[in-house]
């Protein structure tokens, strides 16, 4: 066995089983559904293993998976765009005892808010923010300009603001002291 | 870029992002500096994207995965099983893995020192007879050489992709000798199909596959595969 591909797969693995739950938070981040994420991460790994092979700079990896999982999710609903979609589901009822507290209903909000953002959008927020993904990876990642990068991160954002200040009227009185102005 | 007005939204986030030249960035420190509703709007930004940031930090990965239960004290939490879903997956895994063995060479340097004891997790991904017939001989051997104590062999016998029919009540052509090795070596082997893969034939192929009661379900035989490596669970695949 030639010790540089050993090692180069061993790598790999260790690099793979590090990223799982980073796969797997993005996935949900996207659908909301626990299921269906898990099938993304599934699916995704697999193909990364069958082409792992291919990959020659390791410094890509990661950018190279969620490249990978982004086409597994195009795959996955176009299979049931016919009947079904995603932008669509009503959001699933997540309230648990734990809701209850504060925290937790603020997370709810925020989930909420972002699963109510446009599919592109909402894709390109959490590439961003949950990821730290550069903007010329995330645009590598979607296969789309730098520039419908910026502007999608804009205006998801903006839409968020809008929406969690919506939902949450307490919110106002910090918009009161710090007036949010739109610039430009 | 010396007026507000002329800081876009896009650039706004860009700078929070810090993918801005330095130029740029400091351009808007300076603008920032003397302007309270932007150093207000920047805020906004900023809190919103450590909401999100905040909001998915705890979600937790794969929590419905099925664990299989620990049959041996010895096994753990680690009980899990390995692998696979479709099939040739594992040709990039497996090559540089696993070289042709005789048993003895599963042998050497594998496992924790402490316990002296080997742990191999064979695969099953394709509905091949003949090589899981292989499997099963190659599985007997190690667990026929447990004489109790610490120092027990662990197997583990993983199918997906098609070799999930392997462990299926209506179509396995081994139900017999893995009902004979399940109740012979309780403690020391477990059979797991992967349910990735029966949801997907189901999806797919309206088909229902019925596994045997021995097998245990494990939701994704690729990412337990990843675990057991990890673990240092020798990988042997058909």
């Amino acid at each position: 066995m030639n010790p540089f591909h050993f090692v180069r797969h061993s790598e790999i693995r260790k690099r793979l089983s590090a990223i799982r739950p980073r796969l797997y938070r993005t996935a949900f981040a996207w659908t909301h559904d626990r299921d269906l994420a898990e099938d993304l991460t599934h699916d995704t790994l697999v193909k990364a293993l069958q082409g792992a092979r291919h990959l020659r700079d390791l410094k890509a990896l990661d950018a190279w998976l969620f490249r990978i999982m982004t086409n597994c999710r195009h795959d996955h609903f176009r299979k049931q765009a016919a009947t079904d979609d995603i932008d669509n589901h009503e959001l699933i009822d997540e309230h648990t005892p734990e809701t209850q507290s504060g925290e937790r209903e603020l997370i709810r909000m925020v989930r909420d808010a972002v699963q109510a953002l446009p599919e592109t959008h909402r894709q390109t927020l959490t590439l961003v923010d949950l990821e730290g993904f550069s903007y010329v990876e995330t645009a590598s990642i979607l296969g789309v300009p730098v520039g419908t990068v910026m502007s999608r991160l804009s205006r998801a954002r903006a839409r968020l603001r809008g929406i969690l200040t919506a939902a949450d009227p307490g919110a106002q009185s910090t918009s009161n002291t710090a007036r949010i102005r739109r610039i430009k | 870029m010396t007026e507000t007005d002329k800081i876009s939204d896009e650039m706004l986030n860009a700078f929070i992002d810090h993918e801005l030249s330095d130029d740029d960035m400091m351009q808007i420190y300076m603008t920032m500096s003397k302007d309270a509703d932007l150093r207000a709007h920047v805020c906004e930004l900023r809190a919103t994207r450590d909401l999100v940031r905040s909001a998915y930090r705890v979600t937790s990965p794969l929590g419905k995965t099925q664990r299989l239960p620990s049959r041996a004290p010895t096994w753990g939490l680690a009980a899990a099983v390995a692998l696979l879903s479709t099939g040739g997956l594992l040709g990039w895994l497996a090559h540089p893995l696993w070289q042709p063995p005789a048993t003895s060479a599963l042998v050497a340097g594998v496992d924790d020192p402490s316990a002296s004891r080997i742990r191999v997790v064979f695969h099953a991904s394709r509905n091949d007879a003949d090589a899981f017939a292989q499997i099963l001989d190659e599985a007997e051997t190690l667990l026929r050489a447990n004489h109790g104590g610490r120092a027990a062999n662990l197997v583990r016998i993983v199918a997906n992709g098609e070799g999930l029919y392997l462990l299926s009540a209506r179509t396995s052509p081994f139900k017999n000798r893995i009902q004979r090795l399940n109740a012979q070596h309780k403690n020391h082997v477990v059979f797991a199909g992967c349910s990735q893969t029966r949801k997907r034939m189901k999806r797919e192929r309206g088909e229902s596959i019925e596994l045997l009661p021995e097998v245990f379900m494990v939701n994704s035989g690729v990412i337990e595969l990843l675990e057991l490596q990890e673990q240092g669970w020798r990988y042997m695949p058909i």
